[in-house]
């Protein structure tokens, strides 16, 4: 019987796998991201969780979402 | 007018000598004078495949340095007529960078000949490089496998570079009762991932390894998949075949199930 899952995992990993390698941009590369992010907010913000990161390609070059959400701003030390 | 068409793929083993040895086959039985070039330099099998490997007296090497003419180094097929082969260097001694005199040489075969098509070798490298600069249009093998299609695509993305008349892409080693059951990617599928239209699907079929000189029995199921793909390449009539076919519907399913247990 044919498989009519609306999209396979082999085509969806093929999918995932060609647009990364052209994008030059892959979803490891957005975690990392948004660790980096999460621990540069982290230093003025108390975060709630952790940040997100979504790199998209555009016609020009790239487009950076980063998502946060934080309680409270942190009182920072002035010298 | 005379046509250059490299076959290449990025890949090693997806099928490009046999791909080109069995379209150049089919295009001499439609009576269209054709030679097949190896562009491998020291990894030659072009000579294997089309079983001429004991007729070779001059290679692609002895025509570049001079020792011999072009047609003397050009071997036809004891099997089909209007099928001609010209091998490449049987050592792996030195790089060739004769890229101005392969180009002279093909000028002059497409005096002789309708159809020159180029064995490119695998890699993308200087070699690779070579080969596509010489032809007009670019067939890229691959298969439904996911490393063969990603190199695929990263071929596609340099053939793109060179300016060329036609690129297309030739499924090979489908497997029918695999796309029948959603396990393999469909030559649609592929088409749409690697955004390039597909012109053939040439089915996993033991004929091939079998295959001497080229030869194919007319009830094998790569016979009909190769007529199509020259068809293509020929007229330019895309009729793709359908591998999975025989694997759909009820007994489709008992012959899948079968195979399985095999």
């Amino acid at each position: 019987m044919k498989n009519y899952k609306p999209i396979r995992d082999s085509l969806r990993r093929a999918n995932q796998v060609l647009t990364g390698d052209r994008m030059g941009v892959t979803a490891q590369i957005e975690d990392v991201l948004a660790k980096h992010v999460t621990d540069t907010l982290g230093e003025f913000f108390s975060l709630n969780g952790f940040a997100k990161a979504k790199i998209n390609a555009t016609k020009n070059g790239f487009e950076i979402i980063i998502y946060a959400n934080a309680k409270s701003v942190k009182q920072l030390k002035m010298l | 007018m005379s046509k250059i068409i490299v076959v290449t793929s990025g890949k090693g083993g997806v099928g490009k000598t046999t791909i080109a040895t069995f379209l150049g086959a089919k295009l001499a039985k439609n009576g269209k004078r054709t030679v097949v070039c190896d562009l491998d330099f020291g990894l030659n099998n072009l000579d294997i495949v089309m079983g001429c490997e004991n007729k070779i007296a001059y290679d692609l090497s002895d025509v570049l340095e001079g020792r011999c003419r072009p047609m003397q180094a050009v071997v036809e097929s004891a099997s089909v007529k209007n099928l001609f082969m010209l091998s490449s260097e049987n050592t792996t001694g030195g790089q060739h960078e004769h890229s101005k005199r392969i180009r002279e040489l093909l000028e002059g075969l497409k005096t002789a000949f309708e159809y020159i098509i180029l064995d490119c070798p695998a890699g993308i490298d200087s070699g690779f490089h070579r080969a596509v600069s010489l032809s007009q249009e670019a067939l890229v093998v691959t298969t439904a496998n996911l490393s063969a299609l990603r190199d695929a695509d990263k071929v596609l993305a340099i053939l793109r570079s060179y300016v060329k008349d036609e690129i297309k892409i030739v499924v090979n080693m489908a497997r029918g009762d695999l796309m029948a059951e959603g396990e393999s990617l469909t030559a649609l599928e592929i088409q749409t991932l690697l955004k390039t239209k597909v012109v053939g699907v040439i089915p996993h079929d033991d004929q091939i390894l079998k295959s001497k000189n080229c030869y194919l029995p007319p009830d094998s199921v790569a016979y009909d998949a190769f007529n199509k793909l020259a068809e293509s390449v020929q007229f330019g009539k895309i009729k793709l075949y359908n591998p999975a076919k025989k694997y759909q519907g009820i007994l489709g399913s008992i012959k899948r199930g079968l195979k399985a247990k095999l």
